[in-house]
């Protein structure tokens, strides 16, 4: 099985796009930096005209490399999201659409550990992108910005109701990379099971994406409708982002805990739809 | 007493009512060069899909080298290698990359030097380290031998290995293959390219509509039925004192090619008959041809006769 996870680990790395997205995460990241340095210098700028009003007595607001990696770094998750969507859909789609998959799946292994194999890679893949951003992301902000400030409090909150609740920067930013997560790994489990029940790879791809998106949406327009129609928080979109209940600790009425139940109810149903129709599947591409 | 590196028996396919593969059983022994005849949709490759199990059997079962299948899957399937139609590959990696990521895939480890060595058999040691889109089809193709060969397997399957490849190609590709059969390796080529079967070949079946109709070894195949007429030409020195000569022996469905050819339909113990009474009557023959009865021909009288049976 390990031998297999490295074939296909091998094989993501074969395709120069895969370092096209980590370098592509990098540039974004320095773009990030510059712009909210800028906007810091503008902003502080403003603010000390007003202290030196004598006016106000806001203290000058200094970001931080751990400020950065919540607003700037946290934005940027969601281009880990698209390019592991991007990945995940075409390897599999690219087996059929070249027809490798016939001399993939006449070896002395089992269709499902070799789609498994695939699985792992792709989710180890993306995982990398995401470890490299919040890498990255770390030695940029802290060169733009210096180091320190994980203890600063922060008060968040509000959002979805009047509670507010009081958190540190670095305590906020491990607490909303722990809740990226699921999401993250669900959103390329559907884009797994859509390249394998479609096989096609541009179909593959632009489903993904198309799914990406519209969950975004969608999920809005859900929680709008979530209040008329109580069995809307059972389907997939209102509940694809736990990240939100950082904020909030109920959303529309809903817990973490609650849709990360959600999550995992799905996940298990996308799961065996992926591995069942792949082991059953005729191959005739 | 020894295994045959494949066995099948009774295999069938079917897609809604219709049945693709219909009983099909044979073996083949090690060392054997098999044919796996037919024209185009006759199912062909679909036996080949099943053999491979890229495709469900409906009933059926597979024996390689004396493995089961489906008890045994991954035991049976190490001693397999195949090329399933098109030789594909990971073309933004090189050769030599994707025979690593087979070879990682194969049971027993195979180490470097079985690499070098099937590399250098396949002919492809200076191209081995470039990408594989950069590769000819004659190369692919002979870059999928490598990867069937790999793992020292009991058979090795070609769907239409010759397709695409010119000439020359094929002789060398021939010539690879006898090569391997002599080592012992069973070899299964399914066609459509009869002539391919018979130069190939050691023994072969001939598939229509998803069903075993004939099976022959090529051996006993040229030695064609006695009593059936064959086209025999007479090169002699006037077409058409032979022409009224046979016409005397109320012989008429004589043919004249030229002036010095004639050609007509005889059974072979008839030649000699003719012959001695051209050469009585002052006819100097200087050769006398008679066309063999190529598989080509044999295909199309046996599935014709299927034809005409089924229209029965």
């Amino acid at each position: 099985m390990i031998k297999l996870i490295k074939n296909e680990w091998i094989k993501i790395f074969a395709r120069k796009s895969s370092y096209v997205y980590l370098i592509l995460l990098v540039v974004f990241l320095f773009i990030g930096a510059f712009a909210y340095d800028k906007l810091f210098h503008v902003i502080g700028g403003a603010m000390t005209e007003v202290a030196a009003d004598g006016s106000s007595t806001a203290t000058e607001e200094q970001p931080s490399v751990w400020n950065f990696l919540n607003t700037v770094v946290l934005g940027i998750t969601s281009f880990v999201t698209l390019f592991s969507v991007i990945v995940v859909s075409q390897n599999i789609s690219a087996e059929f659409g070249d027809g490798t998959i016939k001399q993939l799946l006449i070896r002395p292994y089992k269709r499902w550990k070799i789609l498994l194999s695939k699985y792992f890679a792709v989710n180890l893949y993306s995982l990398l992108l995401l470890i490299g951003l919040v890498a990255f992301g770390f030695i940029i902000g802290s060169i733009f910005f210096g180091t320190g400030g994980f203890h600063k409090e922060i008060v968040t909150g509000g959002l979805f109701s009047d509670a507010v609740k009081t958190t540190t920067e670095g305590g906020q930013f491990i607490q909303t990379f722990i809740y990226y997560l699921p999401g993250l790994i669900l959103i390329n489990t559907i884009s797994f099971m859509l390249s394998t029940l479609f096989k096609n790879q541009a179909l593959a791809v632009g489903v993904g994406i198309f799914v990406l998106f519209i969950s975004s949406t969608l999920s809005g327009i859900f929680t709008m409708l979530l209040d008329r129609y109580e069995w809307f928080k059972y389907l997939i979109f209102p509940n694809l982002d736990l990240t939100i209940y950082t904020y909030d600790d109920t959303v529309n009425g809903m817990t973490v805990g609650f849709s990360f139940t959600v999550m995992v109810v799905y996940y298990l149903l996308f799961m065996i739809i992926t591995f069942y129709s792949f082991q059953k599947r005729d191959i005739v591409a | 007493m020894a295994n045959s590196a494949l066995e099948v028996q009774a295999l069938s396919k079917r897609i809604g009512n219709k049945l693709i593969v219909d009983g099909v059983s044979f073996q083949i022994q090690k060392g054997e060069i098999f044919g796996l005849l037919g024209p185009n949709g006759a199912g062909k490759t679909t036996i080949i899909r099943m053999i491979v199990s890229l495709i469900n059997r409906t009933g059926g079962k597979v024996f390689i080298d004396g493995t089961d299948i489906d008890s045994n899957f991954s035991e049976a399937m190490n001693k397999l290698g195949a090329i399933v139609e098109n030789p594909e590959f990971y073309k933004y990696m090189t050769g030599y990359q994707n025979l690593k990521h087979y070879a990682r895939m194969s049971l027993s480890p195979i180490s470097q030097e079985r690499i070098d060595e099937i590399v250098k058999l396949v002919d492809l040691e200076n191209a081995i380290h470039q990408k594989v889109k950069t590769y000819s089809l004659g190369m692919r193709q002979r870059l999928g031998v490598a990867q069937a060969l790999l793992h020292n397997p009991s058979i090795i399957i070609l769907d239409e290995p010759t397709n695409g490849l010119d000439p020359q190609g094929i002789r060398e590709f021939r010539q690879h293959l006898r090569t391997l059969a002599d080592q012992g390796i069973a070899v299964l080529i399914s066609s459509h390219l009869l002539s391919e079967i018979e130069l190939m070949c050691d023994r072969y079946v001939i598939i229509e509509k998803g069903k075993l109709i004939h099976s022959a070894s090529i051996h006993e195949g040229n030695d064609v039925e006695q009593e059936q007429l064959r086209e025999v030409i007479f090169t002699v020195n006037s077409s058409e004192t032979a022409i009224k000569l046979l016409k005397n022996l109320s012989i008429s469905n004589v043919v004249k090619k030229s002036e010095q050819s004639i050609m007509l339909m005889l059974p072979y113990e008839e030649i000699a008959k003719i012959n001695a009474h051209l050469v009585k009557n002052e006819i100097a023959i200087s050769e006398i041809t008679v066309t063999r009865k190529t598989l080509e021909d044999r295909f199309i009288e046996i599935t014709n006769q299927q034809e005409e049976m089924a229209v029965k």
